[in-house]
């Protein structure tokens, strides 16, 4: 997949009726992949735009190893921080951030977890991002899908939601 | 059968509760729980407000009272369906919906505008919380 930079300061982004367009105004960024998780930490949509590196690709079902790794730990350290919380009533865990990435991280009441990984130079949280792939893409296009059953562990199946998603992501300012 | 057919309708329903209702995290007692169901819910999906009453002891069961009820508006019930429970999709997905938030409940109508009475009356009972637990492809194989 080509890599997608998004060069200097100068890049304002040109349309600020995407929600939290303001929210990575800063040099080179950059989006890796993108996860989602229902309840039962089956992966239910899972994109991939950069991954220069796949520490499983050797693996077989390397997909499958990476998705629980990532389920496994956001599950583990939801019980962490609720219980590392100095004050009742934690949101729970925005992101996890090292020098080559930031995970991005939104759990909904309903267990649905949104994951985005972009590089460390975005600037703050893309949590209202992710609300609003929630609240306008995943609402819109699964949730309200007759074909969808929350109850089961089936993927996403829907060029409609992806492609929705597609445009929003690569539509951040960020990204461009 | 209207029961889960609301059952079917509140696990699908809840996403887009959460979404657009304001309400993303979840609540502290089941008093809120309560009034949440009462007054944004209600609200945003049929338009009127509930009332939260009735609550036992434990603080377990409450009951949500209806003056009206937008699915029987044009409704009469023939004598031969006497005994049908028209409004039971609300108690279905009242159900649906809290199942997905982690929350057990049985719900279930005891006073009914078509039958009779003069309000609505959905009790609801909390029976437990939900543990989440993570599916089986995640057995311990270390």
């Amino acid at each position: 997949a080509p890599v997608r930079p998004l060069s200097a300061v100068w890049a304002w982004p040109h349309s600020s009726s995407t929600p939290g367009a303001w929210a990575c105004r800063t040099t080179a960024a950059m989006i890796f992949n993108f996860y989602i998780f229902d309840r039962k930490g089956t992966c239910m949509y899972y994109q991939e735009w950069n991954r220069p590196f796949n520490s499983f690709a050797d693996m077989e079902n390397s997909a499958d190893e990476d998705q629980k790794l990532i389920f496994g730990m956001l599950f583990s350290l939801k019980e962490l921080v609720s219980n590392m919380s100095p004050s009742k009533g934690t949101e729970g865990l925005h992101l996890v951030k090292t020098s080559r990435f930031t995970l991005h991280h939104l759990e909904t009441a309903s267990g649905i977890r949104f994951v985005l990984n972009t590089d460390s130079n975005t600037v703050g949280s893309l949590r209202s991002n992710l609300q609003h792939i929630y609240g306008h893409i995943f609402v819109e296009y699964v949730a309200k899908n007759p074909l969808y059953d929350p109850l089961s562990n089936d993927p996403i199946d829907s060029p409609l939601f992806e492609r929705h998603l597609q445009t929003y992501l690569e539509g951040l300012s960020c990204f461009r | 059968q209207l029961e889960k057919m609301g059952y079917n309708i509140g696990v699908r329903l809840i996403d887009e509760f959460l979404a657009k209702g304001g309400v993303n995290t979840q609540c502290q007692d089941h008093r809120e729980t309560a009034d949440v169901i009462a007054k944004v819910a209600f609200k945003m999906f049929l338009g009127i407000s509930a009332d939260v009453t009735s609550w036992n002891s434990a603080g377990s069961q409450f009951s949500l009272l209806l003056y009206e009820n937008p699915l029987t508006e044009f409704v009469e019930l023939p004598p031969q369906y006497s005994g049908l429970i028209y409004s039971n999709v609300l108690c279905g997905a009242i159900r649906g919906g809290l199942e997905m938030v982690g929350i057990k409940v049985e719900c279930r109508f005891v006073r009914d505008t078509l039958r009779g009475d003069e309000v609505n009356e959905i009790q609801v009972q909390i029976v437990e919380r939900i543990e989440e637990t993570m599916g089986e492809g995640y057995a311990d194989n270390s």
